[in-house]
């Protein structure tokens, strides 16, 4: 598929928020190529919005060398863990952003191969942030659409491109 | 009718309220390593198997021994598992009415037709090579066509016709002929978006489907030309998930990610008691809605005979729940009447459920089957509550 052209050459950098981002309790070392499955950590890790936003915040947007946290594409407050329902808002970086399926869709996987399966996402785009987000949401809510697209190996290859350096979790000395 | 009166008259509320039914687990099959999608009861009575597909790619046949209309649950041996050689998920399988033949559902694009080895095939199940299905399943067609992921399939009453659909929006018939040959008579493209389910009418040639796009369309055959569309049925406010015709063929159920279940009846003069516009006006109305049927998606709903009214409608989705109710239409002026009989939360513990189907033999129209995101098959039993033994040790 041709590579489209930049939907945002110029976005605005966030300062990453200063609230101190949860280390993993076990020392590990987080490889950049990131597929490990972390829900066997489920015992000593607690699942709330600090532990999502940890998850998602340093993945890497698919257009811009830059984290959704840097981007502001994902904050703090747009995360909120219910009992097993997790929700999670998005604001892609520009209303005509043609990477906002992208970017839902690597949150979704993240999200996927990280959690405990008991958990049920609820994914949503900041209103009026978007101009199709109606459609992208629904694409990213609808999980036969998300596990059709896992199988398509060029997809997920630049799904995990972004996902690379999600392990970070918000840490930014290297 | 318009919705605010549908929604009025339909008992709907499941919850807290003493049911007169309640669901008994008989089977858990597991085996499936993935996501298991769907389920597929064999209908005829010489080939009592069931049957799921995951998108670990691989079918399994499980063979059951029960007495109709008897107290004691049927139990479930594993026959089989078929490695299908789809490279992706096997999202649906469906049986031909005389139990012969199974075909498969894949994200790959193909339909894959499967039928049991030759020299294998004894009429005397049971006796040279184990359970009913035991042994090498062999595929014997594959229809392709579709541009990509498949989604549905199904055979009509008499087993003549395989309707499937999938992501390219289309819907195709394919006619079933003598030999494992398949032609396609019709690529419907009706939807605006992927069409999620096909389902047909159980006696007449008359085929419903269910898309992204959260309309229902409904085909007949124009014997002097070609399928067309009967009708598009809207309502739903997003994607339908699955549809199921109920016994008499009179009404359609359709579940949605709307969390609702609506029920459309097709158009009768009363007066003469036939279906009105036959020949390209035929209608189908709405008679009825469930407004909560489920707390998220409603991925399946199967209509059976069940013991009472027009027959029990079960449903279950992203919620966990399995729901039942019997569905009745005493005033025909009026919308259907939906009430509650039995219902169970977290059917298959945490994990979605993504299939639900009666058992279509006679004497076994209380027994279901449901297949979830944790890779299990669960065959379940509904059992009166002054039965059971749950209530028993109260």
């Amino acid at each position: 598929m041709e590579q489209p052209q930049s939907f945002n050459a110029n976005p605005r950098l966030f300062t990453p928020a200063s609230d101190s981002y949860r280390k993993k309790q076990k020392s590990r070392l987080w490889a950049l190529d990131d597929h490990s499955d972390e829900s066997d950590d489920e015992e000593d890790t607690v699942i709330d919005e600090q532990e999502i936003f940890d998850l998602l915040r340093s993945i890497t947007d698919p257009e811009h060398p830059r984290t959704l946290e840097e981007l502001n594409v994902i904050s703090r407050k747009q995360v909120r863990v219910r009992g097993n329902i997790v929700d999670v808002e998005f604001t892609p970086t520009n209303p005509g952003c043609g990477m906002a399926h992208v970017i839902g869709l690597a949150i979704v996987v993240r999200l996927i191969r990280s959690l405990p399966p008991r958990f049920k996402l609820n994914i949503s785009l900041t209103q009026g942030s978007h101009q199709s987000a109606a459609q992208v949401m629904k694409q990213l809510n609808d999980k036969e659409r998300v596990s059709a697209a896992m199988e398509v190996d060029a997809l997920m290859e630049s799904i995990n491109t972004c996902l690379a350096t999600a392990g970070r979790r918000g840490s930014y000395s290297e | 009718m318009d919705v605010q009166d549908l929604e009025m008259t339909d008992a709907s509320q499941t919850a807290e309220k003493r049911l007169p039914f309640v669901l008994e687990k008989v089977a858990e099959l597991t085996g499936h390593t993935e996501r298991a999608w769907h389920v597929a009861w064999n209908p005829s009575p010489s080939h009592p198997l069931l049957a799921s597909c995951s998108s670990d790619k691989t079918v399994r046949l499980y063979a059951y021994t029960g007495t109709p209309s008897s107290d004691l649950p049927p139990t479930f041996t594993f026959a089989t598992s078929i490695p299908t050689g789809h490279t992706r998920t096997v999202r649906a399988i469906a049986w031909s009415p005389s139990g012969t033949s199974l075909a498969t559902a894949s994200f790959d694009s193909t339909i894959g037709v499967w039928e049991r080895a030759h020299g294998e095939e004894d009429e005397d199940e049971g006796q040279e090579s184990g359970a009913a299905g035991a042994g090498e399943w062999e595929c014997v067609s594959t229809l392709e066509g579709h541009e990509n992921e498949c989604k549905s399939v199904a055979y009509s009453a008499e087993g003549n016709l395989l309707a499937t659909s999938g992501r390219d929006k289309s819907v195709w018939i394919w006619e079933v002929q003598p030999d494992a040959e398949f032609e396609c008579i019709t690529v419907q493209m009706e939807h605006s978006q992927d069409v999620k389910c096909v389902a047909w009418h159980p006696t007449e040639e008359i085929l419903a489907s269910g898309s992204y796009d959260d309309t229902i369309n409904i085909y007949a055959d124009d014997p002097a030309d070609d399928w067309y569309p009967l009708t598009s049925l809207k309502g739903h406010t997003s994607t339908v998930w699955c549809l199921s015709f109920s016994p008499c063929g009179t009404y359609l159920a359709s579940g949605s990610d709307d969390r609702t279940i609506r029920i459309w009846m097709r158009a009768i003069d009363r007066s003469a008691g036939v279906v009105v516009g036959v020949g390209g006006k035929e209608r189908w109305e709405p008679v009825g809605l469930i407004p909560n049927a489920g707390e998220r998606t409603v991925y399946s709903i199967s209509w059976g005979a069940g013991k009472g009214g027009l027959g029990w409608l079960a449903c279950t989705g992203g919620d966990g729940w399995i729901r039942v109710w019997e569905i009745t239409h005493p005033d025909l002026t009026k919308p259907t009447i939906a009430t509650p009989i039995a219902a169970i939360p977290s059917a298959h513990g945490d994990a979605d459920v993504n299939v639900i189907a009666w058992c279509p033999r006679k004497g076994f129209e209380d027994v279901l089957a449901t297949a979830g995101d944790d890779g299990v098959a669960s065959v379940w039993k509904v059992v009166p509550v002054e039965s059971s033994t749950t209530s028993m040790s109260l």
